[in-house]
């Protein structure tokens, strides 16, 4: 059976379920922009080609073959015994991020927010803080946009914004215990030993735009927002936000990844939030965020 | 006073085709297209660039450079001609052989 789902504005026909994504509403018009099938070993390419912009292949020992194909197909094989959530976490993860760079879309690796009228994405390596920054922002009143991987592109006017990832939050249980008020949490079947929390708000219906880029690291103060400019934030930025960036290697996207990023930050400026490791100080953390970025208007050059 | 080699004078130099070029926060970045490193360029450096849209030998940049700047010819050869090759050696200008013409 053929499921229909729209994410980040493409229409997907499925032939797995895929309870992480938003179904398509009624029947979509015209065909899909994406196809994800489930096929046996006889259908995929071995040995794999390297990634190129027309295929990307890789197998994930124990799970799934995963083959993304000119950026509107993906092709699943799961290996016997894999978990559906397993498959679906590196179909959603890194097939899907590969997909959107055949497309020239471009992944970001950010937990984001909505202050007012822009977004505000939190950028960092796995332990940074991202998923538990934006559902503390979430218990706040902002309202959240993405957990941890969101399309960001640009509207007609080049003006950057981002689009709603999958409504739930990803939490180490740790994190939960920070005074969240979520009580709906469940296990991840992927078996990556956090817990998903439901959006208690309905997300946002069409893209964002961006309004800041914030870098998460450590410093060994009290927490901190500084501006970074030039090439050492563009640096940090490619180095905090980018998605599998092995696969922008090797389609050779790696030119037009660091353009779309300036570009990005030409509208939405790059920030570093430094706090100590392993203290949040949560309340003053969200009380910066607010005073620094409460009013910021979308697409505004804001003061360095 | 040194005198820049002759030699020097008649390289022709362009923009290296593995390089990228953007602006961000008042900076002129030059982005490796392999993902190697990404620059700051400076000022003088910028406007090298700037010059460089297409190729042009050492001397005439020396001269444009030191009009706009206000700089004795033989003290902006000097500095031009090493910017020059620091540039070549970061990758972001190439030698495109010589001209006499």
């Amino acid at each position: 059976m053929t499921r229909h789902f729209c994410f980040w504005g493409l229409r997907i026909d499925s032939d797995l379920e895929l309870p992480e994504l938003p179904t398509a509403c009624g029947n979509p018009p015209g065909p899909p922009e994406v196809r994800i099938e489930r096929v046996g070993p006889a259908r995929l390419r071995e040995p794999r080609p390297p990634a190129t912009l027309g295929y990307l292949g890789f197998r994930v020992p124990g799970v799934a073959t995963y083959e993304v194909i000119e950026g509107r197909e993906i092709r699943v094989g799961p290996l016997a015994g894999a978990s559906p959530g397993t498959v679906r976490l590196f179909l959603l993860g890194s097939a899907w991020a590969g997909l959107c760079y055949q497309r020239g879309l471009y992944p970001l690796h950010a937990g984001v927010s909505r202050f007012g009228a822009g977004a505000v994405a939190f950028c960092g390596p796995p332990g940074t803080g991202k998923s538990t920054l934006a559902a503390a922002l979430a218990a706040n009143g902002c309202q959240p946009v993405s957990d941890d991987l969101c399309r960001l592109d640009f509207d007609q006017e080049g003006c950057p914004q981002v689009w709603p990832g999958a409504a739930r939050h990803k939490l180490h249980p740790e994190s939960v215990e920070l005074a969240l008020p979520f009580t709906e949490a469940t296990e991840d079947e992927a078996g990556s030993g956090k817990l998903l929390l439901p959006w208690s708000q309905a997300p946002p219906t069409k893209p964002v735009p961006l309004a800041a880029l914030v870098l998460l690291d450590w410093h060994e103060a009290f927490p901190e927002l500084q501006r970074a400019t030039g090439a050492e934030g563009l640096r940090e930025l490619v180095a905090g936000a980018t998605y599998r960036g092995g696969f922008v290697d090797e389609m050779g996207l790696v030119a037009e990844h660091w353009k779309a990023l300036a570009q990005a930050a030409r509208r939405a400026p790059i920030y570093r939030l430094l706090r100590p490791r392993g203290a949040f100080y949560l309340d003053w953390t969200r009380s910066l965020l607010l005073r620094t970025f409460g009013g910021v208007r979308a697409g505004a050059t804001t003061p360095r | 006073m040194h005198q820049a080699p002759a030699s020097e004078l008649v390289t022709i130099y362009g923009r290296a085709a593995g390089v990228v070029f953007d602006r961000l926060d008042d900076e002129l970045l030059a982005i490796d297209r392999e993902g190697g490193w990404c620059y700051s360029l400076n000022e003088t450096a910028g406007r090298v660039w700037e010059l460089l849209e297409r190729p042009a030998r050492a001397a005439d940049l020396c001269a444009a450079l030191a009009e706009e700047y206000e700089v004795a010819g033989d003290e902006c050869r000097e500095e031009v001609l090493s910017l020059l090759e620091e540039l070549r050696e970061y990758g972001i200008v190439e030698r495109h052989g010589t001209s006499v013409g």
